[in-house]
């Protein structure tokens, strides 16, 4: 479960999340949409404190991200997945999935390589595991990384525009992996343009505008009778 | 020339060794490459200190570079020479003197190499470590650190060029290198300081040719493999 409890952040004087009160609960998936600048990534960001805030609590099955507690412990029980992947270049495929279970010792070696080929073979990409980064598809990367973050075992999955740098033909393969992640109840928040996605798998959509959340509703209910005329028009644009 | 070379190339090459400590060509070599690599580990420190968050690191390591680049290493050379053996309590012989000046002047050169190879790197390859619960250092050492080594590989080289060179200051204080090699041949000769010295620096250009070559090749071979993509 992640809460927002009146969440500000600041980038000097720009406002960009602007008192943020909101629930995602265990086992939901939620999509993040809204037009660029809304603050959707920086929302995303701070669910594992990649950006600092500087008003109010963000709670993580109950722990204050932003309090005393192992910061490093935390972000090893929630994935994140890029929009630019970030998988290792320098680093095999299995080695970019084995790295940080076997340094953080949650896993031996040998066990660490079984859960990463049978990862790999979950993303379909079972025959790719010698091959580095720089020899793969932007789609390929994109499911080495989902599988990278899926390799420490984690109970939240964050995506942050995941398929946003992908040429057109690879974007379904990766949502397939998404959506098989969503049908087993993984807590998912992916902040994306995909509204297909979003109409397919996401149990609430929240829509954000000038850092906040506008609209929080099930997608049928978002999509059918948006309730501001901000988000009216951010559907009308996007499906032009 | 090619009379001066055949009689004198092996004091060139060698200097007096094995009766005498070695010199030449070799000690030049020698030198260069044994404080290269001792500045490397100075150099990876530095550069952790001028990209640290925390004053203490920062601070104390940008003062370190500032300083040794805003001086010429002649000085270094001196200080070492007349300040190595009242801090130590003990003669220090001229090759360790010069390694000693040349290994903190590198470590601040390779530092600033090795600082703007971990700046050049995608800022998503720390934040990819650190959300896989790895700490700072551990990114560093896991991810940023092999990528950024790598990829200054050619300014390593090129700065191990520039110590092959700077060697030649060892002269000042007797250390037994090339140039000392040479002086010693124009004071054997003591009428052809003009061939000795066209020798000597033709010596010096050859050597950096091939050395500038093999630069060039690990570069092509480098390039294209292991990049970053998106």
């Amino acid at each position: 479960m992640i809460e927002f409890k009146n969440v500000s952040k600041w980038y000097g004087d720009y406002l960009a999340l602007d008192d943020i009160n909101a629930t995602v609960r265990q086992g939901e998936v939620l999509v993040v949409c809204g037009p660029s600048g809304s603050g959707k990534s920086t929302l995303i960001r701070t669910i594992n404190r990649l950006e600092p805030i500087q008003k109010g609590n963000i709670l993580v099955d109950g722990a204050d991200v932003y309090g005393g507690g192992s910061l490093d412990e935390m972000r090893s029980h929630i994935g994140f997945v890029f929009q630019s992947f970030n998988l290792f270049p320098h680093m095999n495929v299995r080695e970019n999935l084995m790295m940080a279970p076997v340094l953080l010792k949650r896993m031996g070696k040998s066990q660490a390589r079984d859960h990463a080929h049978a990862l790999l073979e979950r993303v379909g990409l079972g025959h790719k595991a010698d091959a580095y980064p720089g020899e793969l598809s932007g789609g390929q990367q994109q499911r080495v990384a989902i599988a990278r973050a899926l390799a420490m075992k984690p109970r939240i999955m964050l995506f942050d525009e995941p398929t946003s740098a992908l040429d057109p033909e690879m974007v379904n393969e990766v949502l397939l992996v998404m959506k098989s992640l969503a049908a087993e109840g993984m807590t998912m928040v992916c902040v994306t343009h995909e509204m297909n996605f979003a109409r397919d798998v996401a149990d609430t959509v929240w829509f954000m505008d000038a850092g906040r959340i506008v609209e929080q509703a099930p997608p049928e209910q978002f999509f059918a009778q948006a309730q501001t005329e901000r988000a009216r028009k951010f559907l009308a644009d996007i499906r032009h | 020339m090619l009379e001066i070379l055949s009689d004198n190339w092996l004091l060139l090459l060698v200097g007096q060794w094995p009766n005498g400590p070695m010199g030449g060509l070799v000690a030049t070599v020698g030198l260069a490459l044994a404080s290269l690599a001792l500045a490397f580990p100075i150099g990876v420190l530095l550069a952790l200190g001028r990209i640290s968050s925390h004053k203490i690191f920062y601070w104390p390591a940008t003062a370190v570079v500032y300083l040794v680049r805003g001086l010429p290493l002649i000085m270094f050379i001196f200080w070492a020479y007349f300040f190595l053996p009242l801090l130590i309590g003990n003669s220090v012989s001229g090759v360790v003197t010069m390694a000693a000046a040349l290994i903190i002047y590198e470590g601040a050169y390779l530092s600033e190499i090795i600082r703007s190879g971990i700046q050049a790197l995608p800022a998503g390859q720390m934040e990819a470590g650190r959300s896989l619960g790895l700490s700072h250092m551990q990114t560093m050492r896991k991810i940023v650190l092999p990528q950024a080594l790598y990829n200054t590989i050619p300014s390593m080289l090129s700065q191990f060029i520039s110590t092959v060179k700077e060697t030649s200051l060892g002269f000042v204080i007797s250390v037994h290198e090339l140039t000392f090699a040479a002086a010693q041949v124009n004071n054997m000769l003591l009428t052809k300081p003009f061939e000795v010295f066209t020798l000597l620096a033709l010596t010096y250009f050859v050597l950096n040719l091939i050395l500038t070559g093999i630069v060039k090749l690990v570069e092509a071979r480098m390039g294209g493999t292991r990049t970053v993509t998106a």
